[in-house]
């Protein structure tokens, strides 16, 4: 159970409005501040510009995709240490290894239940916290 | 021929002559009285007198000289001299005896007289039967047409004709009387006809009557003669009939020489020659024949030809002696001969028939020619070949040869396979003329002819395509050889070949598979993508509205239900599409036809994708009066939806999309305009591949498998019509389908308003 003191803040990327939509609503229910992108774009001015603690990436975007958004976070000193959960319809085993060994804390594949998000989330924040 | 003798009586005796004439004219004779010697030589030229009395002692001249005078006109005159002396029997002499008959003295013995002058009647009237028949003689002498001559014993030629004038080539003065006829005589034959001669002379049975000898003319020809010799009865006279057979001489030698020649080919062939009778008896036999077999000719002439041919197959000997026999002649039979020890030969028989004048067959001519040596060289050279062939045949790719005219010398097995040609359909043909196709000939023949020409290097592998006797075409890899002779020129080209036209079919068909099981690959992540997309909609509010239904509240409980049901819409659609696709991938798609108005189908999709999309300008453009056309409403109608929703999605918000519709001969053409970014040209024919959509699916954005299109396309192709697109970049694209229009049902169903 997340404390609502907590206030860590979760960016989702997402063009899909109802899934975007979704996953917001899950992490305000849980008691996070959630920022909502729909475009690359977009993500990557609010990750620079606010505090951010955990990004929830969709892959597919339109313009710029996902995968350059991991690598601009990843590759930025700043921004590197911000957990990035991957949270896509791509189930090949093939782009799930690239994504970690790109840098993201965790591969989602869509459909996935509320609470697989929701602990998955929390588990990386609660590891986060405690280093 | 009775003629009295004709009398002149010269006297100057009156009464003497008076007397003669009453004696004379009593006896019938003619008697002319002369008084002197003149008058007697005048009346000697009006007429012939047989028989003169003459007085010596004439008043002119003496009766010597008139005998003398008269016989110069009157050669044949026969003379009685009356005389008173008998002393002047010297100056008689001087006449000549041969015409005075008698001397008489006077006075006359009228008796005497009478008697001689019948003598002398008797004598001129045998003289001129034999005269007449001398000249009838002659005639028959003359005209006979063989040259003849008459000889007397001493060989001197007394009389000829003129075919023996023609014979020798002198007149007949040159010869009568002065030539002899061993003067006409070639040296060789001289002897022998003297000896013929002298027999003949002492008894005209014991030499023969007839011979041949050479005659030798004036010019010095020589001349083949027969001659027929008679002794003229009574006489050591001969009668000689000449017959120049020069020219038959000369064909009887050309006859044996050329049976000589025969004989001596006949003889001396080193074919094997045989004569051999109607019946099949062995006539004669040469001498290689005899070598051959190891006879001698005493065991083989009257034997049956059988005795020289191998016994088995017998039937063949037969019948090959019956052909003979009807047709009388034989051409390179083959045959197989044994030899006296039973050793077996194979020959070629020829024979020919020598036939009579009546064209009976009197023997053949048989000539055999020895082919065991040349049959076993044959026989290695083919084992050699069989094996080469062997080798070749073996071989599983093509193996050809062309000389340097193109024509091939060689090929195997395996290359009559591909071809579909028997050997000798293929052999000596012209390669590039039969069997390369059309299309291709003229290069491949001016390769071929400059490497013939050592213009170029030899190519030593290059595909080329072959035609077979089907008509089709087969893909070869050829490698090549160039042929050449002991100087090095180029003289051909030896090319083995495979048949690569399964491989690279099997390679095309191996691409297309990776392709299209990358594709299916792509579709099949695709699909699995856009599916994840609206069930993670379902499955993450479902979870949540079971999570958290204490802290929802109603309305937004119904909220996300209402996520949930979209999102189970949009998985529909994408299951639709996919049956769609693979309906009309297998040919199963079935459309429900009716003849509708397409002004009525475009306004329906026009205005619903209006409600859709209100930001864009959807209008429709439908001009004139269109006919009805046969169609599956529902199905046109997804086609025009996908057309609009496309031009939406790539056109900006504001922007016009315009749905028109026009005939066009027989076909009704619906088009859908955007004012787009517009497609790349190279582009523009490629959006309707399910590829290239589930490439771009993949790579960019956007919602939905990227089906629309291709199976938009699928759909109007299913109704007999097309579906294109143009555009050019930045200023739009429009996409256009065509329906076939039906004119006669159309008509039926009239036109709309």
């Amino acid at each position: 159970m997340a404390k609502r003191n907590n206030r860590e803040t979760i960016l989702v990327i997402e063009d899909d409005p109802d899934i975007c939509g979704f996953a917001a609503r899950l992490f305000q229910l849980e008691g996070y501040r959630v920022l909502q992108a729909e475009d690359s774009e977009t993500g990557l001015r609010l990750v620079r510009k606010k505090r951010v603690d955990l990004v929830l990436l969709d892959l597919r975007l339109p313009k710029i995709d996902g995968w350059t958004v991991l690598k601009e976070l990843k590759s930025n000193p700043e921004l590197s240490s911000i957990p990035v959960v991957v949270f896509t319809a791509s189930a090949a085993a093939s782009q799930r290894n690239r994504a970690l060994a790109e840098g993201a804390a965790a591969y989602l594949v869509k459909p996935l239940s509320a609470a697989k998000l929701r602990k998955t989330v929390a588990h990386i924040l609660h590891h986060k916290g405690r280093q | 021929m009775e003629h009295k003798l004709n009398i002149l009586t010269v006297d100057d005796d009156a009464g003497l002559t008076s007397n003669l004439q009453d004696l004379f004219e009593a006896e019938g004779y003619d008697n002319t009285i002369a008084p002197d010697g003149q008058t007697a030589l005048t009346l000697c030229l009006g007429k012939d007198f047989d028989l003169s009395l003459i007085d010596f002692k004439l008043p002119d001249m003496t009766g010597v000289e008139l005998i003398k005078k008269l016989t110069k006109l009157s050669p044949e005159m026969v003379y009685v001299i009356v005389t008173g002396y008998a002393s002047l029997e010297s100056a008689i002499e001087a006449v000549g005896k041969e015409n005075i008959v008698s001397y008489e003295t006077k006075p006359l013995n009228m008796g005497r007289l009478l008697a001689l002058v019948k003598e002398v009647e008797t004598r001129k009237r045998a003289e001129e039967a034999l005269r007449e028949s001398e000249a009838r003689y002659r005639t028959i002498f003359e005209t006979t047409g063989t040259a003849m001559l008459i000889s007397e014993e001493d060989t001197t030629i007394s009389i000829i004709n003129t075919e023996f004038k023609k014979l020798c080539g002198y007149s007949k003065e040159e010869v009568e009387g002065k030539k002899s006829w061993i003067e006409f005589i070639v040296k060789a034959d001289v002897e022998r006809l003297k000896e013929s001669h002298h027999l003949r002379i002492i008894d005209p049975n014991a030499a023969p009557p007839y011979y041949e000898f050479q005659f030798i003319d004036k010019h010095g020809n020589v001349k083949d003669i027969f001659i027929t010799l008679a002794l003229i009865p009574g006489t050591k006279k001969l009668w000689d009939r000449l017959l120049d057979i020069t020219e038959r001489k000369r064909a009887e030698k050309a006859l044996r020489e050329s049976e000589r020649r025969f004989r001596q080919f006949f003889e001396n062939a080193p074919e094997y020659c045989y004569m051999v009778s109607p019946e099949g008896i062995i006539l004669n036999i040469n001498n290689a024949a005899l070598k051959v077999l190891g006879y001698n000719k005493g065991e083989l002439i009257g034997k049956p030809v059988q005795t020289i041919y191998a016994p088995e197959p017998l039937s063949k000997v037969k019948q090959v002696f019956e052909k003979w026999r009807k047709t009388g002649k034989l051409r390179d039979e083959g045959m197989d001969i044994i030899t006296k020890k039973g050793d077996k030969r194979q020959v070629l028989l020829s024979a020919t028939a020598v036939k009579d004048k009546e064209g009976r067959i009197l023997h053949s001519i048989s000539i055999q020619t020895d082919i065991t040596e040349r049959k076993q060289a044959e026989e290695a050279l083919r084992g050699e070949r069989d094996r080469a062939q062997k080798y070749l045949d073996v071989a599983g790719v093509t193996l050809v040869a062309l000389d340097a005219k193109q024509k091939v010398s060689l090929i195997n097995k395996r290359g009559c396979e591909i071809l579909g040609h028997p050997e000798e359909e293929i052999i000596g043909k012209n390669w590039f003329d039969n069997f390369v196709p059309d299309r291709v000939r003229s290069e491949v023949v001016a390769v071929f002819n400059k490497l013939m020409a050592g213009e170029i290097e030899l190519v030593e592998y290059y595909e080329n395509s072959v035609l077979t006797k089907t008509g089709g075409e087969l893909l070869i890899a050829w490698h090549n050889t160039v042929l050449t002779d002991e100087r090095g020129n180029t003289i051909g080209i030896l090319s083995s070949g495979e048949d690569i036209t399964e491989r690279r079919l099997l390679w095309k068909r191996m691409i297309e598979y990776e392709e299209l099981s990358k594709l299916k690959s792509d579709i099949l992540s695709t699909v699995s993508h856009e599916l994840r997309t609206p069930l993670a909609i379902i499955k993450g509010y479902s979870t949540m509205l079971v999570d958290y239904t204490q802290k929802l509240s109603s309305k937004e409980k119904t909220e996300h239900l209402r996520s949930i049901d979209n999102a189970t819409d949009r998985l529909t659609e994408l299951v639709d599409h996919l049956l769609d696709m693979s309906r009309l991938d297998a040919g199963l798609l079935k459309l429900d036809m009716a003849f509708t108005s397409i002004s009525k189908v475009i306004k329906g999709a026009v205005a619903e994708a209006s409600l859709r999309t209100p930001k864009h300008n959807i209008a429709s453009h439908v001009g004139g009066r269109l006919p009805r056309v046969n169609i599956d409403t529902k199905r046109i109608r997804q086609v025009l939806d996908n057309l609009i929703d496309n031009a939406c999605k790539y056109s900006k918000e504001g922007t016009e999309v315009v749905v028109s519709a026009q005939r066009e001969g027989k076909e009704l053409v619906v088009s859908v305009a955007d004012q787009g970014t517009g497609i790349h040209a190279k582009e523009v024919n490629r959006v309707f591949d399910r590829l290239h959509s589930a490439e771009k699916r993949l790579t960019s954005q956007g919602e939905g498998l990227g089906l629309g299109l291709a199976i938009s396309k699928g759909l109007v192709e299913a109704h007999g019509g097309r579906i294109w697109a143009e555009s050019e970049l930045g200023k739009g694209s429009t996409f256009y389908f065509s329906l076939p229009l039906d004119t006669k049902r159309g008509h039926n169903h009239g036109e709309e308003e």
